[in-house]
């Protein structure tokens, strides 16, 4: 399934642009908050799925990745005392306070990429040397770690949580809401932008190879140990990117929120869901899974516990029958339909 | 044979586990060109030399030396670059990916280390394709890695290993477990590689493989080499035909 | 500070870290059978754990029964669950292909189900045991011993020790040692290695049923409190080695002293972070006995 270059921006673009005006036409509010958690978790599995679908690591830690974006923010906001800030004086220029947030919208997510990044690299370091299995309990424990830290740091806030304000006039938007929602839809993009480039990538093609079979990878020739670190170091950059743009949706952030392992389940149960070989898997999982738990919510059919159970048992459920996704469904049943062409094409040729 | 350097040099290499001695010592080495035959009972130790030699596992004490450079501590990619190669015995292909894949991929890594210089995607696909060539599996470039036979997928690990022109091919028993005309073709295939100008190491058990092809042996049993030298001599060494019959 | 001030705090620290790091065997032995001989890294493992903690609650809410009656029935049943559950994995994933991945991510799956149906069923508030002896403190000089982390780390001993006798002199743990080594020589001796590895597994939960009831012994519990063990398990189990039984007690004593002496002197709410902060320092520093690849 390869897409033009054309056809992956135009959809990019005229997606993003829909929803948009959807949300802003339907008065945000609700769908707004709709909107953002899909895309939010679009993001984080899109994410999650760089190094568990491509290159076969699984990484239980979403959580900590994404609470650290999202608490780098919170940090730098109280750094610069941002509640504050009227305007910016830059020496050469002015910036006052419509146009601040474009500047510390992209600072907040550079930084919460940059250190969840390093967390992931850092992570990789020490683990990927040994088995895969390390790597997963690692990622695991790293949560409930950074947590604890988190909790002891009284500055962002700790067990009590900290408040963050939403910007309250943007150039350009009637209603900042909507601007934090397109800063969303704008790292979206960039997000399924990453996942295509690297499956067209070296970076893609050696990761399918360590997924399929590591030693024999290494063994051939592929430097196993670095494309590995490469996955880390960007799938947990993408995390932390989604955490930063969290408290200014929220406001408030605490411990319990941002290293919610909603976060986590969701991440993995998503690519799972969707399928885990393409970047259209995580979108489609995100995207199916994020309105439907939205919904049942909205209709307080179920509780958010319940709804985590549910979706606990989806993920056991796909690993056990359907690992390849709905993507993968789709694609036995063409093998059904077409025997003949089905063994004479690869299943995903990385790049031609 | 030349006279000048050798290509492979392994001195002393000796390798533990727990507190079973599993090498002891053992050193040879091969020439450039050369075919030489590694055998040996079941638990010689000719699999934990290969795996020090492609680097999958650290030797304990010992030196490996390589077209005069020293590989010890080197990870397996790395000395894929330098020019040392191996397949293995179960052939361990990516299945999901197609025949051609199987080559490009690593190669995308390995060949402009082998040539000196980066290359164009258009070169890597024709290396790859050549290589598969050399083994006769071009004509399923396209197919499903998971879907070959047993000696297809022989070929396709021999034709990954060499495909970035390596000058030491590892040639872990390529044959076993395959009908005996199967066996002459991975043979023949062998002999061919060699005359590229590929030294090849052949593990192999079937004794009438080894002594065709081989110029050159050496014995292990019990972690230590008991035997070195050419051929036919070393098959009538009385002591190598006791260690085979006396297991 | 004065020195003697400080001697009995540290004195005290270290044994009461001890008596943890009994304790944190029981908590790690399940994982270290599992994962250390079957090669099933069954991350769910805390979540058992705090799942017998909450029967424990329960029949001691209830009907008053102490947690060191019920373990013994909570065992057996655990073990049955365990032997079940291993035949569907073994049947879904073991069976298939040598995936481990698949099976992490089904082990999750569990460990997020069991934590969340606890939550369900039993809310997130505290609970604890009623039990005679919980408030009884013990006295040697100037350390004290509290007979609620004294218990737990009998406990501990007890199964290490029971295990140890289990695996070398008993036919059915002589097999089990096997497994790990060679299945064709136990098949060869017509024993169905599958019903072996049911029994390991099997072991493994019933050992959380134990541990269970020693986790509400020390503290009280709340569904989530399973998931500040694994980062102590896993530093356990790498640490001690798996599926060595005195590695893993060894280790085990290791951290509950750590965490004991981080606990008194730079203050509790670090605790759970010590045994990741030990793995740590020994993956970035020490990695080369765990470098050995399957």
């Amino acid at each position: 399934m390869k897409t033009s270059d054309f056809g992956f921006h135009s959809f990019l673009a005229l997606g993003s642009l829909a929803l948009f005006f959807l949300v802003q036409s339907l008065g945000g509010g609700y769908y707004l908050l709709v909107a953002f958690y899909v895309l939010q978790y679009v993001v984080l599995s899109t994410a999650w799925n760089i190094l568990g679908g491509y290159g076969g690591y699984v990484n239980f830690g979403t959580a900590g990745f994404f609470a650290v974006g999202a608490y780098s923010t919170v940090f730098f906001f109280k750094l610069f005392g941002l509640q504050n800030l009227k305007q910016l004086d830059l020496g050469f220029i002015e910036i006052s306070l419509p146009y601040l947030s474009f500047i510390y919208f992209p600072a907040a997510v550079f930084a919460g990429a940059l250190f969840s990044g390093l967390l992931g690299l850092g992570t990789g370091y020490l683990t990927l040397r040994l088995r895969g299995v390390y790597f997963s309990i690692a990622t695991l424990a790293l949560s409930i770690v950074a947590m604890t830290i988190v909790v002891n740091w009284s500055y962002v806030g700790g067990a009590r949580g900290a408040f963050v304000i939403k910007p309250t006039v943007v150039a350009g938007f009637k209603d900042a809401n909507l601007f934090v929602l397109c800063a969303m839809i704008l790292l979206t993009m960039l997000s399924l932008a990453i996942a295509r480039r690297i499956e067209q990538s070296k970076l893609g093609a050696g990761l399918q190879a360590i997924r399929d079979d590591e030693d024999s990878a290494e063994c051939s020739g592929v430097p196993t140990l670095r494309l590995k670190l490469q996955a880390t170091t960007i799938s947990g950059a993408l995390m932390g990117a989604g955490g930063a743009l969290f408290p200014f949706f929220v406001t408030y952030v605490d411990p319990i929120g941002a290293f919610n392992l909603a976060h986590t389940v969701n991440s993995i149960a998503m690519p799972l869901i969707g399928g885990m070989t393409h970047w259209t898997g995580p979108l489609i999982g995100a995207t199916l899974l994020g309105l439907i738990q939205q919904y049942f919510g909205s209709k307080n059919i179920i509780t958010p516990e319940m709804s985590l159970l549910i979706v606990g048992f989806l993920m056991m459920l796909f690993v056990a029958i359907a690992p390849n996704g709905l993507l993968g469904l789709l694609k036995r049943k063409h093998k059904k339909a077409h025997p003949i062409s089905a063994t004479r094409s690869a299943p995903e040729k990385p790049s031609q | 044979m030349s006279e000048s350097q050798p290509l492979l040099n392994v001195n002393g290499l000796s390798k533990r586990f727990g507190g079973f001695v599993v090498l002891d010592e053992v050193s040879f080495v091969v020439n450039p060109g050369e075919r030489l035959g590694l055998i040996g009972p079941n638990g010689s130790g000719k699999s934990t030399t290969v795996n020090c030699l492609s680097g999958v596992i650290a030797h304990d004490s010992g030196s490996i030396r390589f077209n005069g450079e020293a590989l010890d501590g080197l990870k397996p990619h790395l000395r894929v670059y330098r020019g040392l190669a191996r397949s293995f015995q179960i052939p361990r292909p990516f299945s999901r990916l197609s025949v051609l894949e199987n080559i490009r991929v690593p190669l995308m890594f390995a060949a402009e280390h082998r040539v000196n210089r980066s290359l164009h995607r258009d070169e890597i696909n024709t290396m790859a394709e050549r290589a598969l060539d050399q083994v006769g599996l071009l004509a399923r470039a396209s197919d499903t890695a998971s879907t070959l036979t047993q000696i297809d997928l022989r070929k396709l690990e021999l034709a990954r290993a060499i495909a970035a022109q390596p000058k030491l091919l590892i040639a872990d028993e390529s044959m076993a477990g395959l009908a005996s005309s199967e066996s002459d073709e991975i043979l023949e295939l062998l002999f061919e590689l060699n005359r590229t100008g590929i030294a090849i190491i052949m593990i192999e058990h079937i004794m009438r493989t080894v002594k065709a092809f081989s110029e050159r042996l050496v014995v292990l049993a019990n972690g230590r080499k008991i035997a070195d030298g050419p051929t036919d001599a070393i098959l009538r060494d009385p002591l190598v035909e006791r260690i085979y019959l006396g297991v | 500070m004065e020195w003697s001030v400080v001697g009995e705090l540290l004195a005290n620290a270290v044994v009461t870290g001890i008596l943890l790091g009994g304790f944190y065997a029981a908590v790690a032995l399940g994982i270290s059978i599992a994962f250390g001989m079957l090669d099933i890294a069954n991350i769910s493992h805390p979540a058992m754990i705090v799942l017998g903690s909450f029967i424990a609650y329960y029949f001691n809410a209830q009907w008053g029964i102490d947690p060191l009656l019920l373990m013994f029935p909570a065992a057996l049943v655990f073990a049955l669950y365990g032997a079940g559950l291993y035949g569907l994995y073994y049947r879904l994933f073991e069976s298939r292909e040598k995936d481990q991945r698949r099976g992490l991510a089904f082990f999750f799956g569990l460990l997020f189900v069991t934590e969340v149906g606890l939550i369900l069923i039993f809310g997130v508030d505290l609970r604890s045991v009623d039990t005679s002896y919980g408030e009884v403190v013990l006295s040697l000089g100037f350390v004290s011993i509290p007979v609620r982390l004294l218990v737990p780390f009998l406990i501990g001993i007890v199964m290490i020790v029971g295990l140890h006798y289990f695996l070398n002199k008993t036919y059915f743990g002589l097999a089990v040692s096997a497994i790990s080594q060679d299945m064709l020589g136990l098949r060869l001796m017509a024993i169905d290695p599958i019903k072996i590895k049911q029994l390991t597994f099997g072991l493994s939960l019933a050992s959380a049923a134990f541990a269970g009831a020693a986790l509400i012994i020390i503290q009280p519990i709340e569904p989530s409190i399973g998931r500040e063990y694994i980062g102590r398990v896993f530093a356990v189990c790498v640490l001690g080695g798996m599926g060595s039984l005195q590695g893993t007690l060894i280790a085990a004593l290791l951290l509950g002293t750590a965490e004991s002496i981080t606990s008194t002197f730079v203050g509790p709410s670090w605790a759970p972070a010590v045994g990741f902060g030990l793995l740590l320092l020994t993956l970035a520093f020490k990695p080369e006995g765990l470098m050995t690849r399957k």
